[in-house]
């Protein structure tokens, strides 16, 4: 087992280095001036020019490729002009504070949508089955921008239980959280909802029942456990996604997480970091893919790692 | 009957915690004895700074903390009038070239160091020297900073500066020797003479925790009463609708730089509104070079005269000041010719007619950031500029790449927005005009002549009458740019709160302010 996950960390790590290649050339051939978007609106060609030296954007490209890559190799991931510090605090800073909104956004919803998902597979075509595919119906339709400002108005203008936006104390978190596990819970209630339906049709469950074993056990140690294989698998891509930073929730909600950062980031030409973002991003998706690989071998035995 | 007790007992857990997310905040703060800081929460939409450098950092945010944090030799009411600040008294030579300060005496950074003539050489010198600032450009003609004795500091240029003091007031002066034993760090949580401290400074979202500082010169020398307030907090939301949810929540005290749009709601909630008229005017620019469509100036004046200023300002800002010369009419240069910008949609009809204009797509390029309703004001000049024929397509683009086809001439038109330093169009004319910054490619000798000459002119009664006459001609040549508008800022506040003061350049003076 422990050789066959060093072989895919061998393949991530030329993954990554792919990625390095597709970031730095992507913002390359973006249009603007990095060394013109630091400077004022006023500025002189020699202070352009001057500026463009410090960030090393005179030298060659295979130059500023192979000096990047030296330094990420090493473990520095850049310095950022934007917001002048080491790129790699500034991410790792970001990266946490998307992390916990994420996670807890994710677990909330995961608490939700399974006994959702289980008891709308199981009470097919019930009340209970219309409410729950109702609810998965209404979250992966409703834009974010309109639950966030829904949910400002409710929580924070109208009760006023909540802070508008920020960060401080865990009243700051409920909000940003709720609304990045939603439509992730919305997806996970109907996948499961479907996923049990199959598994409940199958053969083997007919014969647990058969043999005087009660509901609660079929479904939760038999049929759960086949069905939740899918939720597993989406799960992973969608934590993959989330911890990449939701743009919009944590422009409304002021959170300044990999999202914020991502998109000022872009658009000041700060190419260090988008580089750095990217790569992060990248190692990301891959550890959460590895992740995925790995329960699916605890869950279901009859699969193997490769 | 296990089922119905689980029930139960996720119930019981489900209204606890509902139970302890209610309530008011103040309940769960500590003991409801203490007395509370009375803390005054500002929301702002300005860039979030990097750190508390001025010089690092641009917008109007740096400025409202560097003013609290800070002192500078003179304070001005950010129109043209300046009144001491760590200098009591100033001179300035015959040829401009050399200025006098006599400093405060008494005055204490807040660390408990003395202030001296040394920290006004040690904070100009920084200027002159890093090259890592970024906005020092203003300071170019700044030569060197003697400090014959501790209360006397004596600034040479090697050129006129006709914004001297308008920059005066923005350098806020740094401790010497807190720079030198940190500078790093001396950003993040400064040293300075001012009004308030800094407690923290968060570099992730900009936000910074400033306490009063009881031991400020200015409360016994500055004629106005000393705050009650002891702890601000300013913050960076970019979002106007999050801005205006949190003041509604009574998360913030005051919040700066909302469109109009919220202006009825806020005030049948009982907020406090303020307008303040601004120094920004929004314009269009034109590209002017040998074989561009605007090289016409019948093109230029037809699309100018097709544009109904009024209209826009009313119904798509409500509110703001209609352009009727190019500047505000605040600044300095300003004359009312009682015609304004001519509207007359035959007239312009027949301009372009005679043109010869081929119906070719008009790129107008600009950015749906720069100004409030940018987009909505770029639809409307389609719409206005197809009444008389004219086919223009708009290019919302972002920031870099607006700033990258601008400066490559890849444009036929700007909507674009600027906006002068306490009420002087010096920068605008002098330098976006006379050095062409925004790549208009506009060839004027006279024009030019004005500009070099207002460049080198520090008498402000002759530079104003040579900024009339750079805007006269602006006017009758319709070049290089159209002038559409300054729009207001609005800002809002609880009722608790009063004597605060918004600049027009959009920051703000807020070490006097009084919540009840």
């Amino acid at each position: 087992m422990l050789k066959k996950i060093l072989r895919r960390v061998a393949l991530t790590l030329i993954v990554l280095f792919g990625v390095t290649i597709i970031a730095f050339v992507l913002v390359r051939l973006s249009p603007g001036d990095p060394a013109v978007q630091m400077l004022p609106a006023t500025a002189t060609e020699e202070q352009i020019l001057n500026m463009r030296e410090r960030m090393g954007l005179n030298e060659p490209y295979i130059i500023q490729y192979f000096m990047y890559l030296g330094n990420l190799l090493k473990g520095d991931l850049g310095f950022s002009f934007h917001f002048n510090m080491d790129c790699g605090a500034l991410i790792l800073a970001r990266l946490i504070n998307t992390a916990k909104i994420t996670i807890i956004g994710v677990l909330i919803a995961l608490i939700i949508s399974i006994p959702l998902g289980m008891i709308a597979g199981i009470k097919r075509g019930t009340a209970v089955d219309t409410a729950a595919t109702a609810f998965a119906l209404c979250g992966q339709a409703m834009s974010p921008v309109w639950l966030c400002l829904l949910m400002i108005l409710i929580f924070s203008v109208g009760l006023k239980w909540l802070p508008t936006q920020g960060v401080g104390t865990w009243k700051h978190m409920v909000m940003p959280s709720l609304c990045v596990g939603f439509s992730f819970c919305s997806l996970v209630t109907r996948m499961l909802r479907s996923s049990m339906i199959d598994v409940l049709q199958e053969e083997y469950i007919t014969a647990t029942r058969a043999r005087g074993i009660s509901k609660f056990v079929v479904y939760v140690k038999y049929a759960f456990k086949n069905a939740i294989l899918p939720i597993v698998t989406i799960s992973g891509a969608q934590l993959g996604l989330l911890l990449a930073g939701s743009m919009v929730i944590e422009q409304i909600f002021n959170w300044p997480g990999l999202g914020q950062l991502t998109v000022t980031a872009i658009s000041s030409r700060d190419f260090q970091l988008v580089q750095s973002i990217l790569v992060v991003v990248a190692i990301i998706m891959v550890l959460c893919n590895l992740l995925v690989d790995i329960l699916y071998t605890f869950i279901d035995k009859r699969v193997s790692f490769n | 009957m296990k089922k119905r007790s689980l029930a139960f007992m996720v119930s019981i857990a489900m209204a606890a915690t509902l139970m302890g997310c209610g309530g008011d905040d103040s309940a769960s703060g500590g003991s409801a004895e203490e007395p509370k800081e009375v803390t005054l929460t500002i929301g702002s939409n300005a860039d979030q700074p990097t750190s508390l450098d001025r010089f690092v950092n641009v917008g109007y945010g740096c400025d409202d903390l560097d003013y609290l944090i800070f002192d500078p030799l003179v304070n001005s009411d950010h129109q043209g009038t300046y009144t001491p600040g760590l200098a009591t008294e100033w001179e300035v030579s015959e040829d401009y070239l050399t200025y006098t300060f006599t400093l405060r005496d008494g005055v204490k950074f807040t660390d408990g160091s003395e202030f001296t003539s040394a920290d006004v050489a040690a904070t100009f010198n920084r200027i002159m020297t890093d090259e890592t600032l970024t906005d020092t450009g203003a300071w170019g003609n700044l030569e060197s900073v003697e400090t014959p004795d501790d209360q006397t500091a004596v600034m040479h240029l090697s050129a006129v500066m006709p914004t001297f003091y308008d920059e005066l007031y923005r350098v806020p002066i740094l401790c010497a020797a807190a720079l030198e034993t940190d500078p790093e760090g001396y950003f993040i949580t400064p040293t300075g003479t001012g009004a308030f401290t800094v407690d923290s400074f968060d570099q992730l979202s900009g936000n910074t925790v400033l306490r009063r500082n009881d031991d400020w010169w200015g409360w016994k020398e500055m004629d106005q009463e000393k705050t009650n307030v002891e702890v601000i907090n300013y913050q960076f939301i970019g979002e106007d609708t999050t801005r205006a949810s949190a003041l509604k929540a009574g998360d913030m005290d005051i919040v700066l730089q909302l469109s109009m749009d919220y202006k009825e709601d806020l005030e049948s909630s009982g907020y406090k509104m303020i307008e303040v008229p601004s120094d920004t005017h929004i314009h269009v620019e034109y590209n002017c070079a040998k074989d561009a469509l605007f090289n016409n100036k019948d093109l230029r004046i037809a699309l100018s005269e097709a544009i109904n200023r009024e209209e826009i300002v009313n119904s798509i800002l409500g509110g703001g000041e209609v352009a009727t010369w190019p500047c505000p009419s605040s600044n300095l240069g300003y004359v009312d010719n009682g015609e304004g910008y001519k509207y007359d949609l035959e007239e312009a009809k027949k301009l372009v007619d005679a043109s010869g204009y081929d119906g070719s797509e008009i790129d107008l390029i600009y950015t749906s950031s720069s100004f409030i309703r940018a987009d909505e004001v770029a639809q409307a000049i389609q719409s206005m500029a197809e009444e008389i024929g004219l086919n223009i397509k708009l290019e919302p683009l972002e920031q870099a790449t607006f700033t990258d086809r601008r400066s490559t001439g890849k444009f036929d038109l700007i909507l674009g927005a600027f906006a002068s330093t306490a009420g002087d169009t010096q920068t605008e004319v002098a330098v976006i005009i006379g050095f062409d910054v925004f790549g208009s490619n506009y060839m004027n000798a006279d024009l030019t002549a004005l500009c070099d000459q207002i460049r080198v002119c520090s008498d402000k009664e002759e530079r104003t009458k040579l900024l009339e006459q750079v805007f006269q001609l602006e006017m009758d040549e319709m070049a290089p740019f159209s002038y559409l508008y300054s729009p207001v800022y609005v800002c809002a506040n609880a009722d608790n709160v009063e004597n605060y003061h918004i600049f027009a350049d959009g920051s703000g003076e807020y070490r006097f302010v009084q919540k009840n």
